[in-house]
Parts: structure tokens; C-alpha cells; sequence
């Protein structure tokens, strides 16, 4: 705090506007490029399957069986003579759904855990980081499978457990940058202006450790789809009527030996989209940590 | 030193106790009767009643908890719901297959992280170093299964080196076999982790280079490289074994995976199958078995990076 100068109160919280400069240098990051793109393609894909598909993604075909890919159909057909282009679209939503969901409850569990850990009373906040060493430790498969054994399995399942072992990552994660965030000069004067804890947690912290959040965020939801293809795979994901990119990884399995290029789209897809969210992940903290951007920027 | 050992013991034991404890009631709290899940559709009431009674399902919960812990602690996980057998003995059955696979893809894993992560940081400015960072980057992305698959396609299907899935029904009988059948599973796991390792060892090594003491090595007479070699990689090593802790559960969990994909009967199939059959006792064992793992080798982790950091040492 300086001493000289009491800081004007309506001056501090602002931040210094850097927007554009962080701005320029995403658009021309390529892997925000890159990551950009794909999951634009994602959303718009998955959008589309609901109101058109090249063919019903759901109706079998016995005479189209394993048809090579061509203009009618653009990727081939699989096993049971359905399009395996529109599948895939409308695997899309479950894997937009997956990201999406596993991305909200980890940045709730994360932002809980993190304000527990950096803003509460020593004995808490102690409690706290050693909860979370201990949690750390579950892997994201593992609380599936708890969750699956007592619940059966289904999306909701994929959803918390990524959600949560993320939650729990990023806690571990912000826990220090809110606790550095937490002793700056403007969330003394927000509490000076007499804001509660959790208004001046909202109005100035947040904000702040925005950026690391966002970027883990990003890579939950990459984990997120790698979990569902990995869970759905073992029988504990997407029920059987719905089409997921994991599902259909699961229905090809048998078939590998005689038709290998089948297993490929389903793969190639999850792969593009997991690898897009790593890369947006990567670009976001590149062109918003301080101590990167005045280095040139390394890419991939 | 001792006394961070101790510290990290006590840590440790606070942790096991967390996580058998997590297990333990997230399995009981969770709705479905285990007894009428034994008892199958058609039993009866009183039937239900008996299977209560002889599972100890009556005894309040943080009674059955304390009698779990204190069978682990007598090295007695409890018994199978389905098969009756004790779940150690069937654990220690499958971990001959997992245990192996888990080493086997670490060492893979390694071999590729390593030296190509090294590789990719000192030549960043070349065509083959972005080429390493980039397939790195590609393949840390790619789903285990699909890696399975096509590494099947590939070694099995194609080239028919190696068996596309199982594992020798006489186990370790014949050496040569059970390897071989164990070579795709690790290769899958290996790749794939390897992969998220190779982006830790070139940042990490990234790092070292800027570093001052690099830079006075290279400025006493020794070439960038073999200054980056004797003073840079100790400090590379260093961060490779502490991410190391986080990679065994990566490890563990692609063994899961991997064990369905090649139908190998290991501690991770037997986890999906009993899953399936809703095992409590074997689920619960399996996954404390697994979390106590990735607890354990993390408090080594620790203890070792000490040991081999002078830097830690001094500050105790």
C-alpha cells in the first residue's frame, strides 16, 4: 500500500485496458487459430444435425452394409448400413454437451475449493490443500466407474466425474494466484468500500484469475471428450440409442480386422477436437500470462 | 530431511485415510441395495433379510467402515459379492498382468519422452524439431482406444507380428508369449503417455536452457550442448520425475482401457467386469488399491526429488 498516496477508491479497481493488444496476438496465434476453427466447425456441426443430417443417423440399412466412402456417402456406411457421416454429426452433441457440462461443474468445484483454500481461516484453508493433494489422486476414471457402480452408467456420470477431478485440478491450480490476487491494493479498498467476502470474491478476485481459469477450462473440456470416448468405450457412457463418437469407437471394435477404415473417422474426429482444445488452452495462456507474452511466442 | 520424511509419512497416512473413506461412502451412500442386488430379481424378502444379515449390512455405516479399515490394515480387503473369493487374492492374481503392462509402458513411455523431448527443445528452431513438438502435441490428443486400434490394425491385422488380443492361458508359463502379448497393450499406453511427457521434458529443457548457469558453463569453454548436457539435464531430470506422480495415473488408467481393448485379465478388466456385476467389495478394493498406488509412488516422488535436489536439501 502506498503510504504517501491513498489511492483514490473509484480509480483502482479499473484495470489498465489491454484488451486489443491480447486480442491481436489470439487471432494470430495459430493454435488459437486452429482451435478456433475446429470448434467452430463442432459447434455448427452439432447444430446441424437438428435440423438436417445427410441421412436418419439411426435407421439401419441392410443393403448399404459397409459401403466405401463416395458423393452419396461421404465417409463410408458402417456395420449396420447407416451413414457414418451423420452419425458422427449428431455424436457431435454429445460430445458438445460433455464439454460443456464437465467445463461448468469443474469451474464450480474449482472456484469452490479454490475460494476455501486461498480466502478462509488458516485451519480451513490447510484442511482444504490436503482434501485436495488427496483427491488429486483419483483418477477421472476411477470416480466414473465409482459413480457408474452405484448409479449405472450414463453422460451424467461422464459429466460429474470429469467435472469434478477437473474442479478439483484447477483449485490446486488458482489456489495460489488467488491467494497472491487476494493481498492486492484494490481488494483491500473493495473490502474497505465495505463489501462482503463474496461480492469482492465476484467484483475483483475472479476477474483477475480469469485467465488461468479459462485456460483450464479449456483443457477440462478436452479431457472431458477424451473421458466420454474412453467411458462410452467400456459400456459406461452414452446410452445405447445415443450416437456418440466413443459409442460408435466401441460398435466398429469387432469389425477392425476386415474393415479398418471405418474406426477411423470416429477417432479421427475426437482426436481434431481434443487436440483443438488443447491448442485454444495453449494460445489463451500464451497471449494472456504476463510473463510470456513479452517473449516471442513458442508455438506448439 | 528425517523430518520431512516423517511429515510426508503423516501426510501420506492422512491421505489413505481421506481416500478409503471417500470410496467407502461414496459406494454405501450411493442408492441400491446390495443385498437385493445379490438376491436378484426373484428373491425373496426374507431372503434379501438373510444376505443383509450375513454381509453385516445391518451394522450402522462407520462401523462397517472401521471393520473395512481394519481388514486392510490385516491385509484383508473383504470377500467378492459374486465369486466369494477374497478380493486380495483375486487382486494379486491380476495385478501379474497388470503390474508388468504398467512397467512395460512406463519404460516405453520414457524412451519416447525422453531423448525426442530433449531433441525437440535443443533443435526447436528446425524443421525436425517442430516436427516433434507437433506429432507430440497430435498424439497427446489422440483417445487410448483408438490408438489400441490402430496400432491392431497396423502390428496384427497388416503385418500380423503380434497377436491382435488375450493373453496366454498358462500366464507367465511361457515367458516369450505373455510378453508379447503385453507388446501392443504398453506400446498403446507408452505412445500416448509418452506423448504428454514429451511436452513436460521439452519445456522443461526449454527452461534450462535460458538458464544463467548454462550460460556461465558455456561461457567457461564448453559447447552450448554438452553445457546444456552436464548442467541443464539434471534439472530437466528433476521435473520429469516429479511430473512422473501424475503420470502413473494416467498409466493406471489407460491399463483399463487397454485391458478391455486386448481382452487382457488384468486388475483393470476385472474392475469393468465387477463394475458391471455392482461388487461393492471388489470395486472398493480395486479402487483403493489403485488410488493407494498413485498415493504412494507421489510420497516417493516427493522423497526422491529431495534426495536428489542438493537445492531442497538445504533448505530443510
Amino acid at each position: 500500500m502506498s503510504e504517501q498516496n491513498p489511492p483514490r477508491l473509484e480509480a483502482v479497481p479499473r484495470r489498465p485496458r489491454r484488451s486489443p493488444r491480447w486480442l491481436a496476438a489470439f487471432v494470430r496465434h495459430p493454435s488459437a487459430i486452429y482451435g478456433s476453427t475446429v470448434i467452430v466447425l463442432l459447434l455448427a456441426g452439432a447444430a446441424l444435425s437438428y435440423v438436417w443430417t445427410p441421412y436418419d443417423p439411426q435407421r439401419a440399412n441392410p443393403y448399404d452394409q459397409w459401403l466405401a466412402p463416395s458423393f452419396e456417402h461421404l465417409l463410408g456406411t458402417d456395420n449396420i448400413g447407416r451413414d457414418i457421416f451423420s452419425v458422427l454429426l449428431v455424436g457431435a452433441r454429445v460430445t458438445v454437451g460433455v464439454a460443456v457440462g464437465s467445463a461448468l461443474v469443474a469451474a464450480v468445484v474449482g472456484i469452490g475449493l479454490a475460494a476455501l483454500g486461498a480466502l478462509t481461516a488458516r485451519w480451513l484453508r490447510e484442511g482444504v490443500a490436503v482434501l485436495v493433494d488427496v483427491l488429486i489422486a483419483f483418477p477421472t476414471l476411477l470416480i466414473a466407474m465409482m459413480l457408474a457402480s452405484a448409479f449405472g452408467g450414463s453422460l451424467l456420470v461422464v459429466v460429474l466425474a470429469v467435472g469434478f477431478s477437473f474442479g478439483v485440478n484447477i483449485g490446486r491450480v488458482s489456489r495460489p494466484e488467488l491467494r497472491r490476487v487476494r493481498r492486492a491494493d484494490f481488494v483491500l479498498a473493495g473490502r474497505a468500500a465495505g463489501r462482503g467476502p463474496v461480492r469482492n470474491l465476484t467484483t475483483h478476485l475472479l476477474p483477475n484469475v480469469a485467465p488461468v481459469f479459462i485456460v483450464q477450462l479449456s483443457w477440462a473440456m478436452a479431457v472431458a471428450i477424451l473421458a466420454e470416448a474412453g467411458l462410452s468405450y467400456l459400456g459406461y457412457g452414452a446410452p445405447s440409442n445415443t450416437p456418440s463418437w466413443g459409442r460408435m469407437l466401441a460398435e466398429l471394435q469387432s469389425y477392425i480386422g476386415i474393415h479398418p477404415w471405418s474406426v477411423l473417422w470416429p477417432g479421427l474426429a475426437i482426436t481434431l477436437t481434443v487436440l483443438a482444445f488443447n491448442l485454444l488452452g495453449d494460445a489463451i495462456r500464451d497471449v494472456t500470462d504476463p510473463r510470456l507474452t513479452r517473449a516471442p511466442v513458442v508455438t506448439a | 530431511m528425517i523430518r520431512f520424511v516423517l511429515t510426508r509419512v503423516v501426510l501420506l497416512v492422512v491421505g489413505l485415510v481421506i481416500a478409503s473413506a471417500l470410496i467407502f461412502f461414496t459406494l454405501r451412500v450411493l442408492p441400491g441395495d446390495v443385498a437385493q442386488i445379490i438376491a436378484g430379481t426373484q428373491g425373496t424378502p426374507e431372503q434379501v433379510a438373510e444376505i443383509r444379515e450375513q454381509l453385516g449390512l445391518n451394522v450402522p455405516l462407520p462401523l462397517q467402515y472401521l471393520d473395512w479399515i481394519g481388514g486392510i490394515l490385516r491385509g484383508d480387503l473383504g470377500t467378492s459379492l459374486v465369486t466369494g473369493t477374497p478380493v486380495v487374492e483375486e487382486l494379486a492374481e491380476k495385478a501379474t498382468v497388470t503390474v508388468p503392462l504398467a512397467l512395460l509402458a512406463l519404460v516405453i513411455a520414457l524412451l519416447v519422452s525422453v531423448p525426442f523431448g530433449v531433441l525437440a527443445a535443443l533443435r526447436r528452431n528446425t524443421a525436425a524439431g517442430t516436427a516433434f513438438a507437433v506429432t507430440a502435441q497430435a498424439l497427446a490428443a489422440v483417445p487410448v482406444v483408438w490408438a489400441g486400434m490402430i496400432l491392431v490394425i497396423v502390428f496384427a491385422v497388416w503385418l500380423g507380428w503380434l497377436p491382435p488380443q488375450g493373453f496366454p492361458r498358462d500366464g507367465w508359463e511361457e515367458p516369450g508369449d505373455a510378453i508379447r502379448s503385453l507388446l501392443l497393450p504398453a506400446l498403446t499406453i507408452g505412445v500416448v503417455e509418452g506423448s504428454v511427457l514429451l511436452r513436460f521434458v521439452r519445456s522443461a529443457t526449454l527452461e534450462a536452457t535460458g538458464q544463467d548457469y548454462v550460460r556461465t558453463a558455456a561461457a567457461t569453454g564448453l559447447t552450448r550442448r554438452r553445457a546444456l548436457l552436464t548442467h541443464g539435464l539434471p534439472n530437466v531430470a528433476l521435473s520429469v520425475v516429479s511430473v512422473l506422480a501424475l503420470q502413473v495415473a494416467g498409466l493406471l488408467v489407460g491399463a483399463v482401457i487397454v485391458e478391455q481393448l486386448f481382452t487382457l485379465p488384468g486388475v483393470g478388466r476385472l474392475l469393468v467386469t465387477n463394475v458391471g456385476n455392482r461388487d461393492l467389495e471388489m470395486v472398493q478394493g480395486a479402487v483403493f488399491v489403485f488410488t493407494a498406488i498413485v498415493l504412494v509412488i507421489g510420497a516417493l516422488i516427493d522423497v526422491l526429488a529431495r534426495l536428489i535436489d542438493p537445492r531442497q536439501r538445504e533448505t530443510t
